[in-house]
């Protein structure tokens, strides 16, 4: 495997009204050729940063990055025929059509004009091609912003929160997009701050909090270390509260959901089992606790819209994620509760 | 050559600027179209009416001036003192006089091309300089303030390239549009002249000054695009360079007006702005001291400013602006 993106040690302090704010604070990250990887932080963890640094849009602090081994930015110039990117909130000028927007990037770019109505297709903007950008939705700019990175028919796409703005069909159509490109050969680099679609789709993941890498690897190994030895043990409804106390008693920690115990630090089911039934409770149904990349995240970031953040088996929990923009979490934090519904819908 | 290409199709298919174009020439075609609508050539009969009418109300005049002082030429004529009312020869000074009623003002109106060529020289660089601040602002501004800029930046990372090749597309254009128009608008000022006014006197010595002032109005329109886009890269918005404009002209006519005089500077027009477009245009402005204006004791120390003097002011203005925007763009976090 070569690694398309390596970034070492990534550091950019902003300073902002005067104060100064660590956004990367040695951020280390890999993209191996052909995956698909998931770039998955909170809002205002440092992933647009890495990415605008990466491109050449703001300048690091310090640190090194390389995309198909050769440095950046030194080195963009070269490399950048064969990356197709977008950054934050897709933005074009207003007055142009979709068509004319591509036609006259691939002008500048040297791609041939005819490329431009594939990828609109691609995308699912053929019919809207002929309006003014003006006129598009946020999901739209977003699937224009996806046609434009396409566009080069690059070895390297990196897209920032290309989910953003899309509807569910939109999302799952985005997802199935990263996949056929990767399964092509083309390797995809995508951030998001939502992780039910990250999941499915991912080869690989980043996990980034506060501007540091907190969790990387292929996704069933990142869930793997992050399995917690936790189960989920139903007993009747009078006898939940006195087997919390015994267990905590021997040992284990409990947490209460609904009609259930999560227990956890547990080495065996087998273990739950006779602890209880010594203390003449008997239970009803036990399964092992189901760990996926949202409850790791969540650990690992500290930082999410279901309250405070949970206890990490394991992970370096106890850093905080960094602080979020004023006025933006709530609304963040809604959108992803609703893009997690509607994926799981 | 790819993004020069690209940028030329992105300007041409910008709508403001084809908007401002269209509405300048326009402006361009409705001046001539008056011009011609009002002017009229002098015919041999015209003429004779013109010489009619002048020579009927010369004498209209001269008989009601003879009714007037008619009391005093009697007196004097009887030898009795003139009424106090005139003079001693009968207010005869008053007697109206052939240029009293110039033929010339009896004529319709006549465009004379020697005449008025350079007006209408003036008129149009005025124009033009207006529409390269638009056109040169907004180029550059709209696709800041857009963030397409941000975007070409990532699919052509290369800061200072896209922005020189962006610059040579607006002032180009502007180098374009104004040596076409500029052309058409001295042919059609002729063309008026010449069929529905006079192109008495046109030398070739005349005709070539104003050809050297239609191509000092597109250079100065060249300068002034630069200029503007410079600001509106630099302030990331054409907005900002139309503030900066206006504040420039406030600084350099009130500022330096009210500064020059509590200064107490011999030449405060030295310092304004509008002395060195007035050169530019008619060649060379002369300043007289300020003390001259106060009635004291003038020598013969008048200042010339000149065409090139305004060339240097306005080219170095340009360049340093440019230069600033090169710099701030190299060094510009663009989130
Ligand atoms: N231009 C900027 N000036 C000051 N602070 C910024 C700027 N851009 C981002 N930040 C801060 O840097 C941190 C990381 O932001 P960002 O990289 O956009 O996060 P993400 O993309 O992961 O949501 C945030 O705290 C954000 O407020
Ligand atoms: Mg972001």
């Amino acid at each position: 495997m070569t690694a398309v993106v390596e970034i070492d040690g990534l550091l950019k302090t902003y300073r902002r009204r005067g104060r100064r704010h660590r956004a990367l604070a040695g951020f280390t990250m890999t993209v191996e050729q052909g995956q698909v990887h998931g770039f998955l932080g909170p809002n205002g963890s440092g992933k647009t940063t890495t990415l605008r640094a990466l491109l050449g849009l703001i300048q690091a602090d310090g640190g090194a990055m390389r995309m198909f081994g050769r440095l950046v930015p030194g080195a963009l110039p070269d490399v950048v025929g064969r990356v197709g990117a977008v950054v934050e909130n897709p933005r074009f000028f207003p007055g142009f059509t979709g068509r004319d927007t591509l036609r006259l990037l691939a002008d500048a770019g040297g791609v041939p004009p005819g490329r431009v109505d594939a990828k609109l297709e691609l995308v699912g903007l053929a019919d809207r091609a002929r309006d003014r950008v003006r006129t598009y939705s946020l999901g739209m700019r977003q699937r224009l912003a996806v046609a434009s990175a396409l566009l080069k028919d690059p070895e390297l796409v990196i897209l920032d929160e290309p989910a953003n703005g899309l509807d569910p069909a939109g999302i799952r159509e985005m997802r199935q997009l990263m996949r056929d490109l990767a399964d092509g050969g083309t390797t995809v680099l995508f951030s998001s701050h939502l992780l039910a679609e990250v999941q499915q789709v991912c080869d690989a993941v980043t996990i980034i909090a506060g501007g540091r890498r907190v969790a990387a690897g292929p996704v069933e190994d990142v869930l793997a270390s992050h399995t917690e030895d936790a189960v989920r043990v139903r007993l009747a409804a009078g006898e939940l509260a006195p087997a919390a106390q015994v267990l905590v008693r021997a040992g284990a920690t409990v947490r209460q959901e609904g009609g259930h115990l999560l227990v956890g630090n547990v080495q065996r089911p087998a273990w739950v089992t006779y602890v209880l039934a010594e203390h003449g409770l008997f239970l009803e149904e036990l399964v092992p606790a189901k760990v996926d990349l949202e409850s790791v995240f969540l650990a690992l970031t500290g930082a999410g819209p279901d309250g405070p953040p949970a206890r990490a088996a394991g992970g370096p929990a106890d850093r905080r994620a960094g602080e979020p923009e004023p006025g933006s979490g709530d609304r963040d934090g809604d959108a992803a509760d609703r893009a997690r519904a509607e994926v799981d819908a | 050559m790819r993004l020069l290409r690209a940028e030329v199709r992105r300007f041409a298919k910008r709508r403001l600027i084809r908007w401002t174009v269209g509405v300048f020439v326009l402006l361009l075609g409705l001046v001539l179209a008056g011009a011609s609508y009002q002017s009229r050539p002098v015919t041999a009969a015209a003429l004779a009416t013109a010489q009619a009418r002048a020579g009927t109300q010369l004498a209209e005049a001269r008989a009601a001036h003879a009714e007037r002082v008619a009391p005093c030429v009697d007196a004097v004529r009887q030898g009795r003192p003139p009424p106090p009312e005139f003079t001693a020869d009968c207010d005869a000074a008053a007697a109206p006089s052939p240029d009293w009623y110039p033929v010339a003002e009896f004529l319709p109106y006549q465009l004379s091309f020697r005449d008025e060529v350079d007006g209408y020289l003036l008129l149009y660089g005025a124009l033009l300089a207006l529409v390269a601040l638009l056109v040169g602002a907004s180029f550059i501004g709209a696709e800041w303030s857009s963030g397409a800029l941000a975007n070409l930046l990532v699919w052509r990372p290369q800061r200072g390239r896209v922005l020189l090749t962006k610059l040579v597309v607006a002032v180009g254009a502007i180098l374009a549009l104004g040596t076409a128009t500029a052309a058409l608008w001295l042919g059609g000022v002729y063309a008026v002249a010449r069929f529905d006014g006079t192109v008495q006197g046109t030398t070739a010595g005349l005709l070539q000054s104003a050809g050297l002032g239609a191509v000092r109005a597109v250079g100065l329109a060249a300068l002034v695009g630069a200029f503007a886009f410079a600001l509106a890269s630099i302030g990331r918005h054409t907005a900002a360079a139309f503030g900066a404009v206006i504040g420039l002209a406030l600084v350099s006519e009130v500022g330096m007006a009210f500064a020059g005089s509590v200064l107490r500077l011999r030449y405060p027009g030295a310092f304004q702005l509008s002395t060195y477009g007035q050169a530019w245009v008619t060649r060379s402005v002369t300043l007289d001291p300020v003390v001259c204006a106060m009635g004291a004791t003038c020598r013969a120390d008048a200042r010339d400013i000149t065409w090139l003097h305004a060339l240097g002011v306005f080219g170095a203005g340009t360049v340093l602006a440019l230069l600033v925007a090169f710099v701030v763009l190299r060094r510009r976090a663009i989130t």
